[in-house]
C-alpha cells in the first residue's frame, strides 16, 4: 500500500490524518536523513536531536506541504537549516581539531572502528577521517550526492546555493577524499 | 591518459550516479540508523499530531505529569493572591487607624462604641436611652475608655465619695492621656467622629491646646454646664455675633499659657462636681418638684446632653477676642472662653433650677424643648404651648427662637 505510493503522496495522505501513511514515509527516509545528518556533524546525540526535531518540524508543517519538488529535497532542506544552525552554535566551542578528535572516537561504534591492523576496514577508516575532515559545505555537498542520492540541482535547492558552486564543492571534496584514499 | 583527465572522468561518473569508486567505498561504511526509541518517540510525534489524545509521547507525559504537579503550586498561589487583594481592598482603614493610632484595633473599636455619638441627629432623638448609657456617651471624647468606664460606673454608684474619687481619677487619666501614645491615639479615635459629625464644633484646630481643650469639656463637665444653664451662655456665644457675645472676653494667650491656664480650671469644675449631684440625680429632681406634668424619664437630662455634646465644645470657639485672631489662636480663646462660662454656673444654675421647676422641660436640651412646645401645638394645647415658651424665654433669654415660635403668644 505504502510501498506504491511516492513520498510525495504518502506526505499528502499524512497532511490529511492518515497516520500510517507516515509510518511508511518514515520508514523510507530515516535511515537516510539519520545518516545524513550524522555524518554532517559527527555528533550521535546531536545528530538524535537534529534528527527528532527535523521530523517534529515537519509534522508541524504538514499542511503546508505543496508537491514543488521530491520530498526528500523538503526533508533534507529542513535538516539542512538545523545542521547550518547547529554549525553556527557550536563553532565557538571547540576548535574543529579537537572537535575532530573527540568525533572521531565518538563517531563509530567500538566494533566499526576502523584499525590499522584490519586492512579490510582500512579504507573505510580513511575514508571517515577524509569525510570528517572535509570543510562542512563540501562535506555536506558530498553526503547529499552519495547518501541521498541528490543531482547537482536538488542540492542547489536544499543548500541554497547556486549551481556551479555545488558542483566546485563536490569537485573540492571528491579531490580530496580520493587524496586520502590514494595515500 | 594524464591524471587531470582521469579525475575529470571518475568525478564525472561520481556526478552521473555511475559506478564510482568512492561512492562504492561509501557505501561500505556502516549504515548507521535511529535507534527504536528515537524512532518511537518521532512516530507518536507524528500520531498525536493527528489526535492528541490517543497517544502521548514519553515527553508528552513527562510534561504532563510536570503540568500536574504546578498545578496545585499555582493554585495555592492564586489564592493567596487572592487573599491578599481582598485584605489590601478591606486594609485602608483599619490601616490608617492604626497607622494614626498604634493602638491595637479592639481599643479603637472600644472607644468608638462607647463615646461615638449616635450617627442620627442626636438632638431631636424623641427617645432617650437608658441612664447609664447616656452618662457614659456624653461626648467625653476627651477620655481614654478605661477612665470612661470608671467614671460610668463611679456615676452609676451615686456615691460622693466614690464619684469624687472616680473623677478625680478620670481627671487625671485625662490629663496623662496625651502622653501614652495608644491612649492619646484612641483619643484622637474618638475625637474623629465628632470633629465629623459637626464640623463647625472643631474648626479644625491645628494646635495641642484645641485638642486639649476638648479633653477637658468632657461628659461630666459638660453636664455640669448644661445643668446649671453656663452651656446656654456658650451656645450663645457661639450663635451669637462676637460683638453682642455675653461672655467675658478672653485675653489672647498664647498656647503654653492655655494649656496651663486650662489646668487650675479644672479644680474648680472639680469642687463643683463634688459639690453638684451625680446626673442622673439631677435630672430626677426635676420630676420630684414638677407634679404636674408626667415627669421625664431619669435619663432624659443626661440623654440630652449626651446628644449635643459634640456641639458643647463649639461655644468656646465665640470667644470675641479670640475670633479675631489667627486660628491657632481659636483654641487658646476657648481654653480661656471655657473657664470664666464654667465658674460662673453656680450663680446661674440656682436661677436656672427655679425656672427648671416650673415647667417638666426645664431640663430638656433647648431644641427638644422647643421641639416638644411645637407637639403641644400640633396637639392644640396652644396655652401649655405658650406657657411652656414663656419659661423657655426666661430660661433662654438670649436664645434666638425659629421662625415659627418666636411670634407665639
Amino acid at each position: 500500500m505504502g510501498a506504491e505510493k511516492t513520498d510525495e503522496e504518502l506526505m499528502l495522505a499524512y497532511a490529511q490524518g492518515d497516520v500510517r501513511a507516515f509510518d511508511a514515509l518514515y520508514e523510507r527516509q530515516r535511515g537516510m536523513l539519520y545518516r545524513f545528518i550524522l555524518r554532517s556533524i559527527n555528533d550521535r546525540a546531536s545528530a538524535d536531536e537534529l534528527f527528532q526535531e527535523t521530523w517534529s518540524r515537519l509534522i508541524a508543517s504538514r499542511t503546508r506541504y505543496r508537491v514543488e519538488s521530491k520530498f526528500s529535497t523538503w526533508l533534507l532542506q529542513i535538516a539542512h537549516n538545523l545542521i547550518v544552525d547547529s554549525f553556527r552554535r557550536a563553532r565557538p566551542q571547540a576548535g574543529s581539531e579537537e572537535t575532530e578528535t573527540v568525533m572521531r572516537e565518538l563517531d563509530a561504534p567500538e566494533s566499526e572502528r576502523p584499525e590499522p591492523v584490519l586492512s579490510e576496514f582500512e579504507q573505510r577508516r580513511r575514508l571517515q577521517l577524509a569525510l570528517e575532515a572535509l570543510p562542512p559545505e563540501q562535506r555536506e555537498a558530498f553526503l547529499l550526492r552519495v547518501e541521498s542520492g541528490l543531482g547537482l540541482e536538488e542540492i542547489a535547492a536544499v543548500t541554497g546555493a547556486g549551481h556551479e558552486t555545488v558542483k566546485s564543492r563536490l569537485r573540492y571534496a571528491f579531490a580530496k577524499l580520493r587524496e586520502k584514499l590514494a595515500e | 591518459m594524464s591524471s587531470n583527465e582521469k579525475f575529470e572522468r571518475e568525478f564525472a561518473d561520481f556526478l552521473a550516479e555511475e559506478d564510482s569508486r568512492l561512492a562504492a567505498l561509501y557505501r561500505k561504511l556502516p549504515q548507521m540508523e535511529p535507534d527504536p526509541r528515537l524512532d518511537g518517540a518521532v512516530r507518536a510525534m507524528a500520531h498525536r499530531a493527528l489526535n492528541p489524545q490517543l497517544v502521548a509521547t514519553p515527553q508528552a507525559s513527562s510534561q504532563n505529569r510536570r503540568r500536574g504537579r504546578w498545578l496545585p503550586a499555582l493554585g495555592a498561589a492564586a489564592g493567596v493572591v487572592f487573599a491578599a487583594g481582598i485584605a489590601f481592598r478591606l486594609g485602608p482603614s483599619w490601616h490608617g487607624d492604626r497607622g494614626e493610632t498604634g493602638a491595637p484595633a479592639s481599643d479603637v473599636i472600644s472607644v468608638r462604641s462607647v463615646d461615638a455619638p449616635p450617627p442620627a441627629p442626636a438632638p431631636l432623638s424623641p427617645a432617650p436611652p437608658p441612664a447609664e448609657n447616656a452618662a457614659a456617651p456624653a461626648g467625653s471624647a476627651s477620655l481614654s475608655a478605661t477612665a470612661k468606664l470608671k467614671m460610668k460606673s463611679a456615676i452609676e454608684a451615686a456615691k460622693p465619695a466614690s464619684d469624687a474619687e472616680a473623677l478625680e481619677k478620670a481627671t487625671r487619666l485625662d490629663e496623662g492621656a496625651d502622653n501614652p501614645p495608644a491612649t492619646a491615639g484612641g483619643l484622637d479615635k474618638a475625637e474623629k467622629p465628632a470633629a465629623v459629625a459637626q464640623p463647625q464644633a472643631f474648626p479644625a484646630p491645628p494646635q495641642a491646646a484645641a485638642r486639649r481643650r476638648a479633653s477637658e469639656l468632657d461628659a461630666v463637665e459638660r453636664k455640669q454646664i448644661m445643668a446649671t444653664g453656663a452651656w446656654q451662655n456658650l451656645h450663645d456665644r457661639d450663635t451669637r455675633k462676637p460683638g453682642t457675645s455675653a461672655a467675658q472676653p478672653a485675653p489672647p494667650v498664647s498656647d503654653k499659657r492655655a494649656a496651663t491656664a486650662a489646668k487650675p480650671a479644672v479644680s474648680p469644675r472639680q469642687e463643683e462636681l463634688r459639690a453638684a449631684s451625680p446626673p442622673a440625680q439631677i435630672s430626677a429632681e426635676a420630676p420630684s418638684k414638677a407634679d404636674q406634668a408626667p415627669p421625664p424619664p431619669a435619663s432624659s437630662a443626661p440623654e440630652e446632653f449626651a446628644s449635643p455634646a459634640p456641639r458643647a465644645p463649639a461655644p468656646a470657639v465665640a470667644a470675641p477676642g479670640a475670633k479675631t485672631d489667627a486660628q491657632a489662636d481659636e483654641g487658646t480663646a476657648r481654653d480661656e472662653a471655657v473657664a470664666p462660662a464654667i465658674s460662673g454656673q453656680a450663680a446661674q444654675k440656682k436661677e436656672n433650677e427655679k425656672v427648671r421647676s416650673k415647667d417638666p422641660n426645664a431640663g430638656l436640651y433647648p431644641e427638644h424643648w422647643l421641639e416638644n412646645i411645637r407637639a403641644m401645638l400640633r396637639e392644640n394645647h396652644h396655652d401649655d404651648a405658650v406657657r411652656s415658651l414663656g419659661e423657655f424665654r426666661k430660661m433662654y433669654p438670649g436664645y434666638k427662637l425659629p421662625d415659627d415660635l418666636r411670634d407665639l403668644k
